[in-house]
């Protein structure tokens, strides 16, 4: 063919001499392609890509169910889940719980630990990159052996990398462990879905006299069950049979496991389970972004159509067949597109990079959002469609170039000649493609603000939150744990800047919990559903006072509820609702579920207060239990009489500012030099971490669809400004006539307002059926509230009507006498 | 080298349709140099345009060199004109942006030609127009009447046989007018049959024949 290479440097050369018409284009192509780029690469990483585990098909996580709630199961069942398998060939149970103090230096620092067993390295397939991992022998029952694990990111930060630090002894509050090993930085270590990356791994068997808890009792759920399938079993036989073990454990030991159940997914559902809609509804945002891009773009090509169409036609007169006319814009929009897909890839590999780094530390470290080769080729594959829809529907108008008309003076005047209702039909679209991601970002964002201004039920403000872990000999006794906790407040009630303080157990640190089986005294309570599993929360007298829990029946602790006193209770209004409605329910008693126990009298009733997370989308995709929703069965009990050996505490300070660590060492020391605090943090930090992937995913979400309206304003502004340029003579000639500025706004702006509100009509459609979809991920607010979608579309057409005002603006400023020698 | 019979060209309209061309039928033969003249409206650029197979939409017979215009597909018709015909405009139509040699190429390049023929013609006929020294500027760099200098260039490039030229001296002052008209006058003479649409009683001295159009019908001149 005769002059291709000169229809493309002509292509190349017209570009460069409407930079503004180019840089557009550029821009939205190179978003567009970019955008999607990185988020397709991101989905599938955390939908498709494998886990960095061998054999991670065959890997599964197990949890437990019982009436009313879901969550850890308990030692002895991992390790009743080990003997009598017979679809898993290994099995390991282990658990995050806080931190420990690294004694022994100054400052003392903080570790993230893991209890596990040792099969737990064994089925992830990982070893130690220096030393060792643990024994079988150091994790059995009574040993005694004080052995320590680090994660390789612990190894740098602590330690220097330095490796004497293997065979060496560490102190963890104020016990010697000795470092038998290193992980590598590769270890994807499981603690990360729910909270930090652990520093160390010691065996569960340390738990018991490092934290207080405890030794492997049923009454503890802390742990989590892994396992790998025998080869060839499905999943579906994994869960018969330990359904099975869990009718076995009903049975065997009915007072911890009336109702139990036991739950097996795959790991890659658990780590990732929770992301998987997200990531889908993020490519669908990213999707519209493109498509926004692909008809900002046609119809800039377009437009440019229109101010080429006397050319198109001299051309045709000159003798271009159709098929060189279809050519020549078809070049020019691929030089446009090809030039957009590069920017584009190379936005996407830079942006790509940024979100990974993000991803690691605001969503989860266990998720590899990084480039990879197959996204690229699918980034490839869309800007070359991409292209292909741009080049064909102005290059199908061009070869339709009408010489008559087009040659006819006058010809440039009019708008609707050459695909007018094109373009108005893409505005349409884009408005619509605009306002499916806003509206879907708009119900995030509620959904994320109802999430953080549900009241919690306590005031969090400049609450400082601590535990103490009161182990050994010393603490051996109740008394003694009393004693020190009283001893320690007292203390703390005195530093200046302190307005209240009180024991308050397990409160918000992490997912732990504590609960107690009861029923309420005097009523049958053979079948299984007879007991309730209540939260269980240790606090001092006028606790609930200083943590801004209010009473609303009954009396508070006092100091008379003591050790030797009877149990006494205070419980949320859900459990005095269920348990006793329409009652009252102070001076009733309540059964523990283990024989023996002794009755707990209920004295008074708070309001429901959350002190779980309120929002996690672990929890949406587990089971669908939202811990922050619907009744809050808890169970208030005096420190005094229930002294667990992890105490928490909370200090509610008096003005903003750092928290008093050393006077609170200070305290402590008095009483015990050895004794470290854990974990200290402002409640409000910690509820910022709960909050951390909601509101990710929230400002992701808005983020992509700020993207698709400013694309959507974008395209429309040049549409208009465009149809302005064209019709400079027309707007003259009609104010050298006496229009006035009321007439030419309204002539500018009204022929854009039809497809607008059509636009608007069509998203509001598309947006309310998607919705649906979206429910699943949202907070106390429907998938089809109407209010959301109103102001989504509210605020999209004042944005493109904004877009056509600057433009109608210009109109108003043309000079007539210019305008009419411009022809 | 043309023959109409009975062509009629109309456009519907609300109520039926309106006929800007009734009844023409003329003969024009190879070699004649003829002007269109008649009021404003009454059809003259809407026949140019038949004439020249930009519009293929009208009733009666068109026969062109032997060949039925309007029995031919639109492909081939186009094939027809390519070989065959020539244009110039009132308001030249030079594309803004490409140079005077660039311009004059461009209908070339429509015709399958290799490069160095086409460097070749385009040369001779910058030298013949003598404007060898214009051939880089682009038309915003040039004169009225150079501009359409070159847009009767541009006409001849590929050597047609009959020039169509609507009002080609509407817009240049008048001894602008005469320049062109001479150069008709003398590719008239090297053998290229001209038909344009005149205004000018003096323009159309330069042709050997007037048609006159008058509310869509013929007046005088077949
Ligand atoms: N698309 C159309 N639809 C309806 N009528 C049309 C159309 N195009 C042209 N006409 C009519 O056809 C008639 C002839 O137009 P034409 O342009 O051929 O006139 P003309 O003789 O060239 O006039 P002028 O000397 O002013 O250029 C006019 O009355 C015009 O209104
Ligand atoms: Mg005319």
């Amino acid at each position: 063919m005769s002059g291709l290479s000169a229809e493309i440097s002509h292509g190349i050369r017209g570009l460069f001499r409407r930079p503004g018409f180019a840089a557009t284009a550029l821009l939205t192509l190179s978003l567009g392609i970019g955008a999607n780029t990185a988020i397709v690469s991101a989905a599938r990483g955390i939908v498709f890509r494998p886990l960095p585990y061998p054999q991670n098909d065959r890997l599964v996580h197990v949890w437990a169910y019982w009436p009313g709630g879901a969550g850890n199961i308990s030692f002895p069942d991992g390790v009743g889940i080990a003997e009598r398998s017979r679809t898993l060939e290994a099995t390991a149970t282990y658990q995050s719980y806080g931190t420990v103090a690294l004694t022994g230096r100054t400052p003392a620092e903080e570790l993230h630990t893991s209890f596990v067993t040792p099969s737990y390295f064994e089925i992830l397939g990982a070893a130690a990159s220096r030393g060792r991992v643990f024994t079988r022998d150091e994790d059995a029952e009574g040993s005694s052996a004080a052995v320590a694990v680090l994660s390789h990111g612990a190894w740098t930060r602590r330690f220097g990398g330095d490796a004497g630090v293997v065979g060496s002894v560490i102190r963890l509050n104020g016990l010697a462990f000795e470092v038998v090993g290193i992980m590598p930085a590769s270890f994807a270590d499981l603690g990360a879905v729910e909270g930090p990356i652990p520093d160390v791994f010691l065996p569960t068997a340390a738990a018991a006299r490092l934290m207080g808890q405890p030794p492997r009792t049923d009454s503890l759920r802390l742990y989590w069950g892994l396992g790998r399938l025998k080869p060839g079993v499905r999943l579906q036989a994994a869960q018969e049979d330990l359904d099975g073990i869990a009718r076995q454990m009903e049975q065997e030991r009915p007072e911890t496991h009336r109702g139990y159940g036991l739950r097996v997914q795959s790991l890659s559902d658990r780590i990732r389970g929770g992301f998987t809609r997200p990531a889908f509804v993020l490519m669908a945002g990213s999707a519209f972004i493109l498509l926004i891009g692909v008809a900002n773009v046609t119809n800039l090509v377009l437009l440019r159509l229109a101010d080429r169409r006397r050319e198109m036609s001299l051309r045709a007169a000159l003798g271009a067949s159709s098929l060189r006319l279809f050519r020549l814009v078809f070049i020019e929009a691929c030089v446009l597109a090809a030039c957009g897909g590069a920017l584009g890839t190379v936005a996407g590999v830079a942006l790509s990079k940024a979100m990974s780094a993000w991803v690691f530390t605001n969503v989860s470290p266990l998720l590899d959002v990084s480039m990879d080769p197959i996204a690229l080729a699918a980034a490839i594959l869309c800007s070359t469609a991409a292209i292909l829809l741009i080049a064909a529907v102005p290059a199908h108008h061009a070869r339709a170039a009408d010489v008559v008309a087009g040659l006819s003076s006058g010809a440039r005047a009019n708008l609707d000649g050459g695909g007018g209702k094109t373009r108005k039909a893409l505005m349409a679209l884009e408005v619509g493609f605009a306002l499916v991601p806003l509206a879907a970002a708009g119900l995030m964002a509620r959904s994320f603000n109802t999430l953080t201004h549900t009241p919690l039920g306590f005031e969090t403000r400049r609450l400082l939150t601590f535990r103490m872990d009161l182990v050994g000999p010393r603490y051996q006794d109740p008394g003694a744990r009393v004693n020190l906790a009283d001893a320690f407040l007292e203390k703390v009630r005195a530093v200046p800047g302190v307005e209240a303080a009180t024991v308050w157990g397990p409160s918000m640190l992490g997912n732990a919990t504590w609960v107690v089986n009861v029923a309420p005294a005097g009523r049958p309570n053979d079948r299984p559903d007879a007991f309730t599993m209540l939260f269980r929360h240790s606090v001092s007298p006028g606790g609930l006072d200083a943590l801004g829990i209010e009473r609303v029946a009954g009396r508070d602790f006092t100091a008379a509820d003591d050790a030797r006193a009877p149990l006494v209770g205070i419980v949320s209004e859900s459990v005095a609702k269920q348990l006793w409605p329409g009652q009252d329910p102070v001076g009733r008693q309540l059964v523990r579920s283990a024989p023996g126990l002794p009755p707990i009298t209920v004295i008074g009733v708070t309001r429901d207060a959350r002190h779980r997370q309120r929002y996690s989308l672990q929890d949406v995709a587990d089971a669908g239990l939202i811990g922050g929703l619907g009744p809050q069965r808890d169970i208030y009990l005096p420190y005094a009489q229930r002294s667990n050996n992890g105490v928490t505490f909370a200090i509610r300070l008096a003005d903003a500012g750092p928290a008093p660590v050393e006077a609170l060492q200070r305290a402590v020391a008095g009483l015990d030099p050895d004794l470290p605090l854990s974990d200290v943090r402002f409640l409000e930090d910690r509820i910022a971490d709960q909050e951390r992937v909601p509101r990710a995913l929230a400002g992701l979400l808005l983020g992509a669809a700020l993207l698709a309206a400013l694309l959507a304003a974008t395209g429309i502004y040049g549409v208009v400004s465009q149809a302005v340029a064209q019709r400079t003579r027309e707007i003259g000639l009609r104010a050298a006539l006496g229009a006035r500025r009321g007439h030419i706004l309204r002539l500018v702006v009204g022929q854009g307002l039809a497809p607008l509100c059509l636009g608007a009509l069509a998203g509001l459609a598309a947006a309310l059926s998607l919705g649906r979809w979206l429910e699943a991920l949202l907070f106390g607010v429907r998938g089809t509230d109407l209010s959301t979608f109103a102001f989504a579309a509210l605020s999209l057409l004042v944005v493109a009507l904004l877009a056509m005002i600057f433009p109608a603006r210009r109109a108003l400023a043309v000079d007539p006498g210019v305008a009419l020698r411009a022809e | 080298m043309i023959e109409l019979r009975n062509l009629e060209k109309s456009y519907p309209l609300a109520a039926g349709r309106v006929y800007v061309l009734r009844n023409i039928t003329l003969s024009i033969a190879e070699g004649e140099f003829v002007s269109i003249m008649g009021p404003s409206g009454a059809g003259k650029s809407t026949l140019l345009h038949i004439l020249g197979m930009h519009d293929g939409d009208f009733t009666g017979e068109y026969e062109f060199r032997a060949e039925l215009v309007n029995k031919l597909k639109p492909r081939d018709r186009q094939e027809l004109q390519k070989r065959n015909i020539g244009f110039v405009f009132q308001s030249f139509h030079l594309l803004d942006d490409l140079t005077v040699y660039e311009n004059l190429e461009l209908p070339l390049s429509y015709r399958d030609l290799k490069k160095s023929e086409r460097q070749a013609i385009v040369g001779d006929v910058l030298d013949k127009f003598n404007i060898v020294g214009k051939k880089d500027l682009y038309p915003s760099q040039l004169s009225g009447g150079q501009q359409q200098l070159v847009g009767v260039a541009r006409a001849i490039v590929a050597k047609p046989k009959l020039i169509l030229a609507d009002e080609p001296t509407g817009n240049l002052h008048s001894d602008q007018g005469r320049e062109i008209m001479e150069l008709f006058k003398k590719l008239n003479e090297e053998g290229t049959t001209i038909i344009q649409v005149t205004h000018s009683e003096t323009n159309a001295t330069y042709g050997n024949r007037v048609i006159r159009l008058k509310d869509g019908w013929l007046a005088s001149g077949n």
